[in-house]
């Protein structure tokens, strides 16, 4: 394993007489990096979890193309086949091949999830930072009563009611749950930037003359970035959980393609006389959720000590 | 106390307004000719224009927007909240009919998850940075995570394949019944376990809070056994917040029950939601989504006020 000899030698380097415990450190985007992979090495559920995840995108973007099975082929001959050497994780009640579903319905599951909290997070973020700069004004106000009641819808809710308006498809899916993460990456920032924006160096840079883009960009945006990657983090999790949910009822990537949430759903249909199809996609959609958590968690416990999660489901 | 209260009941109108305003616009705002979600089942696929737009004048949306938006806010205030595309009956009285089971099943829930996830917090605190605080708060990330549909999922097989002591699924009358309270107990669990993960979290945090306080510290140096400190002192105060938190709670309970109640065949708020989505009835799914939305709001209120009845510091100005 290489990771540790990597990770070895920044700690040199911090430990490096006169570099790290005086004053701040000279490149914050290095020494952010660093404090993550810290934190990460430092915890072994999170150190695990890492490897995990980056074994589960890599079984996405190879694992089709190895295993190379039409995830769509019905095969009304095949239903229902328990696992064996010829369907290694058994076939659907259409006949369609399961592991070549899994491994497909990876790329697709893992791709919405991570796109709509990325979603969320840009657009929470942008949302955060302004109503935090210009906070108190009306421009807060109404930004912040119109966050209120989107919280008024709890969990899945407030993503359901988008999916079904728009119709499901890929796009929409993404749309969904980046109006779904909205609000809770919006209130942390704007929680931030609240405090900062008092704090000397931003005052200062207001005297002379930053404009408010620029103070936001490079001011305010670089000083919240430690809570707005745990969030984002969290949000991943919170993200691939409803998109599987929205799949769940109907409302995620149209069938025939393959998705985690969806699969769960046929397999619910035949749920006793196949019990084996559950197990794939719910292992899998927990497993990857539970990892993201762990790392986000670590994360959190580093740089925001004092939070708690909003959103429980 | 009672200006808070009047007050307090007073700011639920605006959110409630926000709710139904937040929907309105989202249908509209929405790329795409709204009329699509209105479309009912029977209605031929190529559709002179002359019909769609008579469709268009039957659900109202041939008029200003502004009169549109009147008329939806107007409709949710005398509870119509539109007519199902499906089953051409109203929303409203579905959803009324349907209230019980959900709220029973999402009471249940919340007692589950209360039940499991207060004293597993509490405990993760007291024990900080031990074993059982490990196991604990692994065991609370686990119930976080793991999706409840699936939970769902294997509790039916658990029961139905292997361990045949409740039913897997279905609805056996109130849950006031012996008959009624075998089906309840395992879309119960299902909700409280990923409830309780939460609580078990917020509690712990919350727990450790308080441990730190200043009276605390005091307690425990004037000789009061540790007994005493945590249960007299520091968990009477932790238990403030997670109050407020059972608001939001019954209101994830409540998102756990549309997914979950599809599960087991439960025929709840949830369940009608979903056959909604399925059938593409969509003023099921509006009309469920902000009957949801709206009694979420009020589970909210609820909770405040507990909240500033229990807690004398809280003063509303």
């Amino acid at each position: 394993m290489t990771e540790p000899a990597r990770a070895t030698a920044p700690a040199h380097a911090m430990g490096a007489p006169g570099s790290a415990p005086q004053g701040p450190p000279r490149d914050l985007r290095m020494s952010l990096r660093y404090r993550f992979w810290r934190e990460i090495r430092g915890n072994r559920m999170a150190m695990i979890s890492t490897i995990y995840l980056v074994l589960i995108v890599a079984v996405a973007v190879v694992g089709p193309l190895v295993y190379d099975v039409d995830p769509r082929l019905q095969s009304l001959a095949n239903r229902l086949h328990a696992p064996s050497w010829e369907h290694p994780f058994g076939t659907d009640q259409f006949g369609r091949d399961v592991l070549a579903r899994m491994l497909h319905g990876a790329r697709i599951s893992l791709f919405v999830g991570f796109a709509g909290a990325l979603g969320g997070v840009v657009f929470g973020t942008i949302l955060g930072l302004a109503t935090g700069f210009w906070g108190g004004t009306w421009f807060d106000h109404l930004a912040m009563r119109v966050v209120d009641v989107m919280y008024a819808f709890p969990g899945i809710l407030l993503a359901i009611l988008i999916a079904a308006i728009l119709g499901p498809s890929l796009f929409n899916v993404i749309v969904a749950l980046s109006i779904w993460g909205i609000p809770t990456l919006s209130r942390i920032v704007r929680g931030v930037v609240l405090s900062l924006r008092e704090q000397e160096f931003v005052i200062a840079s207001r005297a002379v003359g930053a404009s408010a883009a620029r103070i936001m960009a490079r001011h305010l945006v670089v000083n919240a970035v430690g809570p707005i990657i745990v969030y984002a983090t969290l949000s991943v999790a919170g993200s691939i959980l409803t998109a599987a949910g929205l799949g769940f009822l109907g409302l995620g990537v149209p069938p025939p393609n393959p998705e985690w949430g969806a699969m769960l759903s046929d397999a619910r249909a035949v749920v006793f006389r196949a019990p084996y199809l559950s197990y794939f996609p719910g292992a899998a959609i927990f497993l990857t959720v539970l990892a993201v958590n762990f790392v986000g968690d670590a994360l959190r416990d580093a740089f925001d000590p004092r939070s708690e999660v909003r959103r429980m489901s | 106390m009672s200006t808070y209260l009047i007050k307090r009941l007073f700011m639920v109108i605006p959110t409630v307004w926000g709710a139904v305003t937040l929907v309105f616009l989202a249908i509209h705002l929405a790329p795409g000719d709204p009329i699509s979600l209105y479309i009912p089942p029977d209605f031929p696929v190529n559709a002179s224009e002359e019909r769609i737009q008579e469709l268009r004048a039957r659900v109202g949306l041939d008029r200003p927007l502004y009169q549109q938006y009147l008329s939806f806010l107007a409709g949710v205030v005398r509870l119509d909240l539109g007519t199902s595309l499906q089953h051409r009956t109203p929303v409203a009285g579905a959803i009324l009919e349907r209230l019980p089971r959900t709220l029973e099943l999402g009471i249940l829930s919340l007692a589950i998850a209360v039940a499991l996830g207060v004293p597993i917090g509490v405990l993760s605190a007291i024990r900080r940075g031990s074993a059982v605080d490990n196991v604990a708060m692994t065991l609370a990330l686990f119930g976080v995570s793991i999706p409840n549909f699936w939970l769902g999922i294997l509790l039916m097989q658990l029961v139905g394949l292997h361990w045949p002591i409740l039913p897997p699924s279905g609805f056996g009358g109130s849950i006031f019944t012996a008959n009624g309270l075998r089906f309840v107990i395992l879309p119960a669990i299902t909700i409280g376990i990923s409830g309780a993960g939460g609580l078990a979290r917020y509690t712990r945090s919350s727990m450790l809070d308080v441990l730190n306080e200043d009276y605390v510290r005091t307690a425990r140096s004037k000789g009061l056994s540790g007994r005493v400190v945590v249960y007299k002192h520091a968990m009477r105060n932790a238990l403030i917040p997670i109050v407020t938190l059972l608001g939001l709670s019954f209101g994830s309970m409540l998102s756990g029950a549309v997914i979950v109640e599809t599960v087991f065949g439960w025929p709840g708020i949830g369940r009608y939601l979903v056959t909604g989505i399925q059938n593409r009835d969509f003023p099921v799914v509006q009309g469920a989504v902000l009957f949801i939305a709206v009694g979420f709001v009020l589970a909210n209120l609820i909770t405040d006020l507990v909240y500033g009845f229990i807690d004398p510091r809280i003063r509303y100005d």
